[in-house]
């Protein structure tokens, strides 16, 4: 798991606040970026980061959960952790049914905050994996043609080769060689190779939609 | 030292008993000694009187202490007969006639406190329209049963029958409209409090003077034609009754009562005359009444939409002192969150290998930079509330106090608590804020009533005598169970309390409050046992005659 390039972000209007967390976050190992506004985040902001994002709720300006909505809009794969100075149940509430990680109260207790991070950083390289995997997937998925795509279907179906000859009404010797090629395309050695990489990209239906 | 077993003579009269035999001799004695005093006019030989207040004073008697006396109302009426009335009759008449009265006053009664539900209180309009639904047929009922034994004795010749039972019917009712509703409005703990001072003292004075000179206009002046006048009675009686409700009218109707009676005989009128006047008489005292209750009704819902004005008015303080403290929080927990990290990342640094030594200072510059902000929300916060609300005025010591005290005379009785202000003479001014010193009266004097009002007898005494140099002290006593000792110490802390709602901020806001007026605030014994709070304030004795 490479986590080279997975930062924490920290967007928190109180300049202290700011600069002790990144402070500590880098001290224990996590490189960070810091931001004195949601604005400020956005305007600098790309799809490519990787990583978590330490959000104050309560921020002069777009706030917190508004941030949250924005880039979910744009489609951002970062994880969040809310922070907040004042305990709002209802603020909580929203930010974790909006998929947040976590939700912290100032003063921050430091083994929260570190566990927290660390499992926001964690499903952000679940996440990001299961998106290579995705991409990689579709990428390779493209590159079948028509008979291929159908071999590749009815072998997930789990269909033998002659089942598969009959459907498509060609020789099995034919499926063999549609199904060697597809194999080589798909980068996957055996059977239970192909199937592991399918299921990496975790949503086949998506992916996979049946072509007939 | 052996305790001797004690056999304890028990009273076999309960005190009970005892006010019940009095009220019952003292009633009697009333009654006969009323007959006595308005046996004006009567018409002989069976004495039937113009304006006879004595029933009034049988239907308040059995009201305040029960159907179950009923006799007692034969024995008055028998006595006042025999006694007062000298009627040339046998003595078994004159017990039927009182039997009569007292079956008629008895049932009236009755149908008082159990129909019209009239008993301790005589307080609004429908009381009063039930009253006068059941005396005045009650009234009527005891004259023709008055003048029909008497016209059965031979006595009252049959011609006059209907003329003696009206003015039989117009005495008692009358008297009953007058006395009755008098009686029951200061009857027991319902006498009200006057306040105001010389000024109410002077209009009372002024409003006696003009029923005087109503009268002197209708009576006196040779050229106005009585009865045409008479309505003039009724403008101070409007006065009154505007002004003090049903309180002022009963006692102004009884004023113009007996002095309309006094002067009837003292200028020898008819007993015709006598009559129409009490007929006039009734309507003034009927529209007195129900306007007098009128009155009082809306008092009572002023005083009630006052109350819940004042109960909001809490509401949204106590709803913007906790905004104001959500903001608070919030402020405070910028710096401390940070002085929290910037000392976690310390402590990583000291377990790191390589010398930190120069990171470690510029952090910890940084902890305590935070730290001072940290100190100035704080100074905000009392700056906001110094600043925003001291107001200083010059005010003498007991309105002062009296002020503070007024909002909480109605919750001491209302926990049973007498509260008394004791404040000695020749007290000087003082600068204060007058806010804020209620405030520390409406905590302290609070706590006290909580304090003591499980307590018997319990009682608050809040005194203000010259403390030393030149300051005032006040202090607030109650007789409750004192200052737990384990409580002592932590007294004036904030959030410190024993009260199972408590927020245990009252004291520490006292004090704070007191400390803004450089006063001191502290606690001490009570010399009855119980707590006492004291606080001092700077005083200013330029405006004291020093007379000692």
């Amino acid at each position: 798991m490479d986590n080279n390039n997975a930062l924490v972000y920290i967007v928190d209007d109180d300049a202290a606040g700011r600069d002790s967390l990144s402070l500590l976050l880098r001290l224990k190992g996590f490189e960070n970026r810091v931001f004195t506004s949601a604005e400020e985040f956005l305007a600098q902001y790309s799809p490519a980061w990787r990583g978590c994002l330490l959000l104050d709720i309560r921020m002069a300006g777009m706030n917190g959960l508004a941030l949250q909505r924005e880039l979910a809009e744009r489609g951002s794969v970062l994880t969040i952790v809310f922070i907040t100075a004042h305990g709002d149940a209802a603020k909580a509430r929203a930010a974790l049914k909006a998929g947040a990680v976590d939700f912290l109260e100032k003063p921050l207790d430091d083994r929260m905050l570190l566990a927290a991070v660390r499992e926001a950083l964690d499903r952000a390289i679940r996440e990001r994996n299961a998106c290579e995997a995705r991409d990689t997937l579709a990428a390779r998925l493209a590159r079948l043609t028509g008979r291929e795509r159908q071999v590749l279907d009815m072998v997930l179906e789990g269909r033998h080769n002659r089942e598969i000859a009959a459907q498509l009404e060609i020789s099995p010797r034919t499926v063999e060689v549609y199904k060697a090629r597809m194999m080589e395309k798909m980068q996957a050695r055996t059977l239970p190779d192909l199937m592991r990489s399918v299921f990496a990209a975790q949503s086949r239906a998506e992916t996979i939609a049946p072509t007939h | 030292m052996d305790t001797e077993p004690s056999v304890r003579y028990t009273p076999t009269i309960k005190v009970a008993t005892i006010v019940r035999v009095l009220a019952i001799v003292g009633y009697i004695a009333l009654y006969v000694f009323l007959d006595w005093l308005s046996y004006i006019h009567p018409v002989l030989p069976v004495a039937i009187t113009p304006w006879n207040p004595p029933p009034g004073l049988s239907l308040v008697f059995l009201l305040h202490f029960g159907l179950r006396n009923w006799p007692a109302l034969f024995v008055a009426a028998f006595l006042a007969e025999v006694l007062v009335r000298d009627i040339p009759a046998p003595l078994p008449w004159l017990a039927f006639s009182s039997c009569a009265l007292t079956g008629c006053y008895a049932t009236v009664a009755a149908l008082l406190a159990d129909k019209a539900r009239i008993g301790e209180s005589f307080d609004n309009l429908r009381d009063l329209t039930r009253f006068l639904a059941v005396i005045l047929p009650g009234a009527l009922a005891a004259a023709l049963a008055y003048v029909a034994i008497f016209t059965l004795a031979g006595l009252v010749p049959d011609a006059g029958f209907f003329a003696n039972v009206l003015r039989f019917w117009v005495g008692d009712a009358i008297g009953i409209m007058v006395v009755t509703p008098l009686l029951l409005v200061y009857g027991a703990g319902n006498i009200p409090r006057l306040r105001g001072g010389w000024r109410a003292t002077a209009e009372m004075m002024l409003q006696a003077v003009s029923v005087l000179l109503a009268l002197w206009l209708i009576f006196g002046v040779e050229l106005t034609d009585e009865y045409k006048f008479f309505y003039l009675l009724f403008l101070p009686l409007i006065w009154v009754a505007m002004r003090h409700g049903i309180q002022g009218a009963t006692v102004a109707i009884a004023g113009i009562q007996l002095s309309l009676i006094a002067i009837l005989q003292w200028s020898g009128r008819s007993d015709t005359e006598v009559l129409e006047f009490q007929l006039l008489m009734a309507t003034l005292t009927v529209t007195g009444l129900f306007l007098g209750l009128a009155v009082t009704n809306r008092y009572k819902v002023e005083e009630q939409l006052r109350h819940r004005q004042t109960k909001l008015n809490q509401a949204l303080r106590m709803a913007a002192a906790g905004e104001m403290a959500s903001a608070f929080a919030h402020e405070l927990n910028q710096p401390l969150s940070a002085i929290s990290n910037y000392l976690r990342a310390c402590q990583t640094m000291l377990t790191m290998p390589d010398d930190q030594r120069e990171l470690l200072c510029a952090t910890m510059d940084k902890v305590v930079a935070e730290a001072g902000r940290a100190g100035q929300v704080m100074q905000r916060l009392r700056d906001f509330y110094r600043s925003g609300t001291l107001r200083l005025e010059r005010i003498a010591l007991e309105p002062l106090l009296q002020g503070g005290l007024e909002p909480l005379i109605k919750r001491a009785g209302h926990h049973g608590v007498a509260l008394s202000l004791k404040v000695a003479t020749g007290q000087p001014e003082v600068l204060v804020d007058r806010i804020q010193i209620e405030t520390v009266l409406h905590n302290l004097v609070g706590n006290a009533i909580e304090a003591s009002a499980a307590s018997k007898h319990a009682k608050i005494e809040v005194s203000a005598v010259p403390g030393e140099n030149g300051e005032v002290r006040v202090c607030v006593a109650d007789n409750g169970p004192g200052i737990a000792p384990e409580m002592a110490n932590r007294l004036f802390e904030a959030f410190a309390t024993d009260k199972p709602d408590g927020m245990g901020l009252g004291l520490a806001i006292t004090r704070s409050l007191i400390d803004a007026h450089k006063g001191r605030l502290w606690a001490e014994a009570a010399p009855g046992g119980g707590a006492c709070f004291c606080f001092t304030l700077p005083a200013d004795y330029s405006g004291v005659n020093d007379h000692g």
